[in-house]
């Protein structure tokens, strides 16, 4: 026994300083902080994400602050970091984490949200793909449907080529709905201009409508929406829930420009565009133009659902909404517009626009203190996105002792809020 | 007794052991007599199972060889094998802590024989002391069979006296004896059975004693025949 | 009986690596002094205005090379050992594989005996180190005055140093992994040399055909499953099971080969 007294000294040792260190925490330096509800219903708040760093005497460390508490990044556990999935799309999608559920082996390999639809009786990714050699653009573009049928979980799968006349240089499929027996597929095409003698090829973006038979898989129709050229950009707004039915689509179509401040560039879109689309029509509707006092903002978010189409437009001192119906194309009540200080603070810093509710993060500022981050108090509020009803709002603050919450509190830098989608 | 039947051994392409068999009985000292190269070291290491063997079998005791046999046969090969930095009674204690054998009295007692300082390192050792200490451990312990790896080979003189002193004391008395030697004359004296290899065969398994008086050749005599047909 | 032989190696590591660590933190803390002083002298203002208050953290840091010095050495001393750990029982005057071979007990304790002291010999060192950093934060406290000093987080001063993060991972996950894999690596090479002891220069052929095809099937599930790109065909959990499973079926197939190598098939 007394052979083995080093042996077992230095197992001991070794496992014992390796644990101790494991088991004290190993985050450091990482003060908890807790969002103080200051009014409201915090049940409103459980979706939301606040996003920042803590900025201590070593750097900063990155963090997420929500209803539940704080959140470093720096420690995952084994099963975060290897056993659970971490793909964009399963993982941050409630709705494609339950159909991943339900149709494991259809969700394979699944990487555009977008080209989801989902209805009782189908299920149906739809997505296109270009072929070709690098660098050449190749004229073959395949569109791949594939469709279950819920009452059976048999699955057909299409594969239809399109032809377009000219070089295609860039494919993404934005929505895909079902009318009946047609099955719509709304993708943004980018083409390839002839050359103009001498000068470099322009493109040309297009929105295209593809109907495809849901039985045979033929294609039945492709209907070009909209086709401007590459200064503008395209977008669409689909229903915010991508996998449920929805007549209609949001097309948009802005210029942009970056405008130079003190950050560097920021990407202001002018010449906003909207168009309201019914799959089942086929008519394009111009909603209205915003108004000029909605067009200075420099921030614009929009969701889309069922008929309500929803803009929010932000920046630092205030936030404005407004209201359409995509079936009359008619601007519902009146814009809303509410400054920062109505809000409960003096700058905006971050909003998010998710299911009717729109996500502000402010801060209070005393402005006769020397340091930013003196009298700095971050606030979180949630408002209804129709009425602008304050419904939360909240406070970061230290989660800990109360002689050290000042200082803690000055070390808190939030930048970002951000809601769980759907 | 030991016993080997059929044993095949490769190396390096050629079979060193080409179907080798002979006994060694207990109670007598077998010796195992070839040419350099005709395969001895390997036996020896064959039967210890430091080498695998190709074909035949080794039966202990007319047991099949395996590790329960460790107990009951020492070996005494003809280089130390023992860490160069340990003492030679560490080394002692290291063979007492892992034999049920092991007889630490007659250890003491065969140190004492040999003249061996306990406190030593192994690795101080001159060649004679080496082999000296060589045999304590593969006597001491109380093994029915001893295996003797060229025990004599570079030893001086009176260290060869000494060591020749214990083949004929009660240490080895009782025990089976297999030991290889390049040096016939000085042993021929001590050895009772003979098995003359070649070609990797037992050419010749002889007694000593009946093969002298009955024909009046000694061991000598017979290999100079066997190596001459 | 393995760590016992070693030890003499193992505790001037360790001394070396206290040595060097200890003294890097301190020439740091006195050359940082020595700037202050040297400011305060030139401008006649007080050092904090233009310096950080000191910190063990930052100071480490700014040692990482003479850190990682004495570690790089103790890990290519622990690599050689893996080999030599078998080697030296069978060359050198005292071939010591002849009575390891000939022991009555299980020749299995031999593998494991190996493997345990080499483990235990990383874990030793990797302990040390982490005793060292308090030590360190101590020393560091004591040279510098206090006024001057801000408070350090252990795990944020090893953070603060490249090879830690490597080392010393934040999340046990990592060491797990980083070690599991480094366990791994021991494991088929053990059995590569055992190969090697039994079937000589043919055994050099299989040692490092096994040791490749092993690397291969560690490395091949990371690259054609897919895992780090979104479509692949397996969801990364089960990217990550089957990686896992292979690893499983090398450290068996490995300590499998190992002990049947040692007990049937080598040689002296």
């Amino acid at each position: 026994m007394k052979r083995y007294l080093l042996s077992m000294a230095l197992g001991v040792f070794a496992v014992g300083s390796i644990g101790a260190y494991y088991a004290s925490g190993t985050e450091g330096d990482a003060p908890r902080y807790k969002l103080t509800t200051l009014q409201g219903d915090a049940g409103e708040a459980a979706k939301m994400r606040l996003s920042g760093s803590y900025i201590g005497g070593v750097g900063s460390k990155a963090l997420e602050l929500t209803v539940d508490g704080t959140k470093y990044q720096l420690t995952q556990s084994f099963y975060e970091k290897y056993l659970k999935d971490n793909r964009y799309l399963t993982s941050r999608y409630e709705e494609m984490k339950a159909l991943k559920r339900e149709h494991r082996d259809f969700m394979r390999a699944r990487s555009n949200v977008d080209s989801f639809y989902k209805d009782s009786e189908w299920l149906i990714y739809a997505d296109i793909f270009l072929y070709g050699p690098r660098g050449v653009y190749d004229w073959r573009t395949e569109l791949k449907m594939d469709v279950l049928e819920e009452a059976t979980g048999h699955v057909r799968k299409y594969r239809i080529e399109l032809g377009d006349s000219k070089p295609t240089h860039w494919v993404r499929v934005q929505d895909v709905q079902r009318i009946g027996d047609e099955v719509h597929i709304l993708a943004e095409v980018r083409l390839q201009d002839a050359p103009a003698a001498g000068n470099v090829a322009g493109t040309t973006a297009d929105f295209h409508d593809y109907v495809v038979d849901l039985r045979s898989g033929e294609l039945l129709r492709n209907n070009v929406l909209v086709s401007e050229k590459s200064e503008i950009n395209l977008s669409t707004i689909s229903n915010e829930v991508r996998s449920q039915p929805s007549e209609y689509v949001v097309l948009r179509s802005n210029k942009s420009r970056t405008v130079r401040s003190e950050g560097g560039g920021e990407a202001v879109a002018l010449d906003d565009h909207f168009w309201s689309y019914s799959y089942r029509t086929g008519k394009l509707t111009p909603l209205p133009e915003p108004s000029p006092g909605l067009s200075a903002y420099s921030n614009i978010q929009s969701e889309l659902s069922g008929e309500l189409f929803t803009i929010l437009y932000s920046d630092r001192g205030s936030l404005a909404i407004a209201r359409y119906n995509v079936a009359t194309g008619a601007q519902e009540q009146g814009e809303l517009t509410l400054t920062a200080e109505q809000l409960g603070g003096q700058s905006i810093h971050s909003v998010s626009l998710a299911q009717n509710r729109v996500y502000v993060l402010l801060t209070t500022e005393s402005s006769n203190k020397t340091r930013i981050s003196d009298g700095r108090q971050l606030v979180a509020v949630v408002l209804d996105a129709g009425s602008g009803e304050l419904l939360y709002k909240g406070e970061a603050a230290y989660d800990g002792p109360a002689e050290k919450a000042d200082e803690f509190r000055k070390n808190l830098w939030l930048t970002n809020v951000n809601a769980d989608r759907l | 007794m030991i016993e080997l039947k059929g044993v095949r051994k490769r190396y390096r392409g050629r079979y060193v052991l080409n179907g080798l068999s002979f006994t060694a009985e207990k109670g007598n000292i077998t010796c195992l007599i070839g040419m350099n190269g005709a395969g001895k070291s390997t036996v020896m290491k064959a039967i210890m199972g430091l080498v695998p063997v190709k074909e035949g079998q080794i039966l202990v005791d007319g047991k099949p060889r395996g590790r329960w046999m460790y107990e009951k046969i020492s070996f005494v090969p003809d280089h130390l094998t023992m860490p160069l930095s340990m003492k030679m009674s560490e080394g002692l204690t290291f063979m007492a802590d892992f034999y049920a054998s092991w007889n630490a009295e007659r250890a003491a007692e065969l140190m004492r024989f040999f003249r061996l300082e306990p406190g030593e390192k192994i690795g101080n050792l001159s060649k004679g002391t080496a082999a000296k200490y060589n045999l304590v451990l593969g006597l001491a312990p109380n093994s029915d069979y001893v295996l003797m790896d060229e025990p004599f080979s570079g030893i001086d003189l009176f260290s060869r006296e000494m060591i020749a002193d214990v083949f004929s004391s009660e240490l080895i008395e009782e025990r089976g004896v297999l030991l290889t030697t390049h040096e016939i004359g000085e042993v021929e004296h001590l050895i009772d059975k003979a098995v003359i290899l070649q070609n990797g065969k037992a050419e010749m398994e002889f007694d000593c004693e009946t093969m002298r008086s009955e024909e009046g050749k000694s061991i000598v005599d017979v290999m100079r025949e066997v190596y001459s047909r | 009986m393995e760590i016992h032989r070693f030890r003499y190696i193992l505790f001037a590591l360790m001394g070396l690596t206290a040595l060097v660590q200890m003294c890097a933190i301190a020439f740091n803390a006195m050359g940082e002094i020595n700037e202050r002083n040297v400011y305060f002298e030139q401008t006649g203002r007080a050092p904090e205005e233009f310096f950080a208050a000191m910190s063990y953290t930052r100071a480490v840091q700014e040692t990482q090379f003479w850190f990682a010095v004495p570690v790089g050495l103790s890990i290519a001393v622990l690599v050689i050992y893996a080999f030599l750990i078998w080697y030296r029982d069978w060359f050198g005057r005292g071939t010591f594989a002849y009575r390891l071979l000939s022991l009555p007990s299980e020749r299995r304790n031999i593998y494991f005996a190996k493997l345990t002291a080499i483990l235990t010999f990383v874990f030793v060192l990797v302990g040390f180190q982490l005793l060292l950093m308090p030590i360190g934060r101590a020393i560091f406290a004591m040279i510098a005055p206090a006024d001057q000093l801000q408070p350090s987080y252990i795990a944020d001063a090893i953070f603060a140093n490249q090879v830690f993060k490597i080392l010393l991972p934040r999340s046990f996950a990592e060491f797990f992994v980083n070690y599991g894999l480094g366990i791994i690596s021991l494991l088929v090479l053990f059995a590569s040399i055992l190969l090697e002891r039994s079937y000589r220069w043919l055994g050099i052929v299989y040692g490092l055909a096994y040791a490749g095809f092993c690397a291969l099937l560690m490395v091949y599930p990371l690259l054609a499953l897919g895992l780090n790109y979104s479509t692949g065909y397996f969801y990364t959990e089960e990217a990550y099971a089957i990686q896992m499973a292979i690893d499983g079926l090398i450290v068996v197939a490995s300590v499998w080969l190992g002990l049947y190598l040692l007990k049937k098939k080598v040689s002296v």
